[in-house]
């Protein structure tokens, strides 16, 4: 994807990866947490606030840096390298609320075609999973390395 | 500079993360994530 995007690094562990936010309300730290689901090699995908001082995770913040775009952008190279070196493990992601999930859902109509060179998107509707379809309103997606 | 993601390896381990009440970070997510796992319209799982 050709799109802006933050520098990102993990430390020990291979799940949790940094960057910074950087906009208007300054330099924000960042992290995105791959969290094993019941089921082997299917990970949830988290976004969370680290507390500059403290280090404690918040996932409850809505920053609101005014970088959405280019977060977002990050979040999919982060997953496109996790997928690279884990092809056969699923990304879930789903928003906190419907607007965040809306949010995520015009994020990828935005480069649908970028992700579909690399991914298998599908969404799952409350009853059943699907592929997706980018006018459908959906509460989680998954990812799926081609 | 070596970009320090290099340092991803094929161990993935489970960990718990947690607010700072305590309360473990995306619980409530997972839950729903988890029982919808069980739905049908998933390929072959991993």
């Amino acid at each position: 994807m050709n799109y802006p995007s933050y520098v990102f690094h993990s430390n020990e562990n291979p799940t949790q990866f940094f960057f910074e936010s950087i906009g208007p309300k300054g330099l924000i730290q960042k992290s995105v947490i791959l969290t094993a689901t019941e089921e082997n090699n299917i990970f949830n995908l988290g976004l969370v606030d680290v507390d500059s001082v403290s280090g404690q995770l918040s996932d409850m913040i809505v920053t609101d840096n005014g970088d959405t775009d280019k977060i977002l952008a990050t979040i999919f190279q982060i997953v496109w390298q996790y997928t690279t070196r884990h092809p056969t493990h699923w990304i879930l992601f789903a928003g906190n609320s419907p607007a965040r999930n809306r949010l995520y859902r015009m994020a990828i109509n935005h480069a649908l075609y970028e992700i579909y060179e690399s991914f298998s998107l599908l969404g799952f509707t409350g009853d059943n999973w699907e592929n997706f379809e980018p006018t459908k309103t959906y509460q989680i997606f998954l990812a799926i390395r081609k | 500079m070596k970009n320090k993601s290099d340092v991803l390896t094929k161990n993935v381990p489970s960990k718990r993360y947690l607010r700072a009440d305590g309360t473990p970070l995306f619980a409530e997510k997972l839950a729903l994530i988890n029982e919808a796992l069980k739905k049908p319209g998933l390929p072959k799982k991993p």
